[in-house]
């Protein structure tokens, strides 16, 4: 709506619809997937490069052990996690209205599926090699 | 919204040259923001030399000078000339500052003068700041208690409750902070700014306000408090910057444990605290709502 077509006094303007309760939980959020990814990423990059080289084998079963899954697991959700959420605020600095609905229903459906990709991944893996163990 | 160009009409032109008298030895030139609702025309940027031996030592001496001696349909807002009205608030050699406490010497070159950036501009240097005063308003900025007050005293506070107001009280609600920031720039209709989340800080703190609950909630929005993005123009920019280095404690838990110690606060800055001027940044990172 353009200011020329909007008749609220400036106080309703700056009322707005109110606290819309979803400021304080996303900012928590934000900072405590980064505080995790931080030593999650640190442990992520280091096993790529221990693993640099080997052949598929080897990388399926270091993926097949559940001490290495579970931190796995972790850093997929948490980077589609932190994804979504910085995401978010870029849409909310740079979009409106509708555009600013759609937008970030994209990011969440997107980095929703980022997740379910990975975790189906290597569901896959854990599946194979435990009847593989059989 | 983002906004990365100026609209046409705000684009300026090279306006009027005013020459100082041919015997001025000790000369500078300000160029100053010029538009005028009374017509059409793109503002202009107008150069006045002065002679500096006849000038206070001030930026706002200067344009008192201009508007005194040189163009009277010059617009600016005035009052205190001391720093503690705010009315002259404006951008000065590219920093919204007080033109009143902005020494002529400490700009090389030429000074450029524009009215507070991203505002709508009434006149000149005149910005319409409606918007941001509703949106202090929005806040209740005043004590609110549904305690009645002692029948024979003041409400009372301890020390060590009127020491957590400081850096705040001292806001002259200038908007030099809220206006130089990008966020407050492209979002200020959703954004609250710095100045009014400072405000809101300060009655949040006070001790003897029972409505802390209800502020907090109303500011639990992902762009009227959560619009900061940390930039932290806002504290580069406050005038009245003394108390930068003293860090606030903000935070629902903290203010109802009595806990004083400071707040992290996103930014991380230990010297620099988010809430340490009274800038917007500053502020609204101090009085994040954390309820871990």
């Amino acid at each position: 709506m353009s200011r020329l077509s909007d008749m609220r006094t400036p106080l309703a303007r700056a009322k707005g619809l109110g606290g819309l309760q979803d400021g304080a939980e996303h900012w928590t959020a934000e900072r405590v997937s980064a505080l995790l990814l931080g030593p999650l990423s640190i442990w992520g990059v280091a096993q790529i490069l221990r693993l640099a080289g080997r052949d598929r084998d080897a990388i399926l079963a270091w993926a097949g052990r559940v001490q290495n899954a579970a931190p796995l697991g972790l850093l997929i959700a948490l980077t589609g996690r932190h994804a979504q959420l910085g995401l978010e605020v870029i849409a909310s600095d740079y979009s409106r209205g509708w555009r600013r609905v759609w937008l970030r229903l994209v990011i969440r459906l997107s980095t929703l599926l980022f997740v379910a990709l990975g975790c189906a991944s290597l569901a896959r893996i854990l599946m194979t090699r435990t009847t593989e163990a059989k | 919204m983002v906004e990365l160009r100026l609209p046409k009409n705000s684009t300026t032109r090279q306006g009027k040259f005013y020459p100082a008298p041919a015997e001025a030895t000790h000369k500078a030139t300000f160029q100053v923001y010029r538009w005028s609702p009374d017509d059409d025309s793109n503002p202009s940027l107008d150069s006045y030399e002065l002679d500096l031996d006849k000038v206070g030592p001030m930026v706002l001496d200067a344009l008192l000078y201009i508007k005194d001696h040189i163009d009277a349909s010059l617009t600016f807002r005035r009052s205190c000339r001391e720093g503690i009205c705010g009315s002259c608030a404006m951008n000065i050699d590219g920093e919204n500052t007080l033109a009143c406490l902005k020494p002529i010497s400490s700009v090389k070159g030429t000074v450029r003068i524009n009215p507070l950036p991203h505002m709508p501009v009434v006149k000149d240097l005149v910005p319409n700041l409606n918007g941001a005063y509703a949106q202090l308003e929005s806040i209740q900025p005043w004590l609110k208690s549904d305690t009645p007050p002692p029948p024979d005293t003041e409400r009372l506070q301890s020390v060590e409750e009127r020491e957590k107001l400081d850096g705040m009280w001292e806001c002259i609600l200038c908007f030099c902070c809220s206006t130089s920031c990008p966020s407050y720039w492209w979002n200020g209709d959703r954004y609250l700014g710095p100045a009014t989340l400072l405000a809101a800080n300060r009655w949040i703190m006070d001790s003897r306000d029972d409505h802390t609950g209800e502020r907090l909630e109303a500011l639990d929005d992902s762009m009227k408090l959560y619009g900061c993005r940390t930039i932290m123009n806002c504290t580069q920019t406050c005038p009245k910057g003394s108390t930068r280095q003293k860090p606030l404690p903000i935070s629902r838990s903290c203010k109802s444990s009595g806990n004083s110690s400071s707040y992290p606060g996103p930014c991380g800055s230990g010297d620099r605290h988010p809430a340490s001027s009274l800038g917007a940044g500053g502020v609204s990172n101090a009085s994040k709502i954390v309820r871990l």
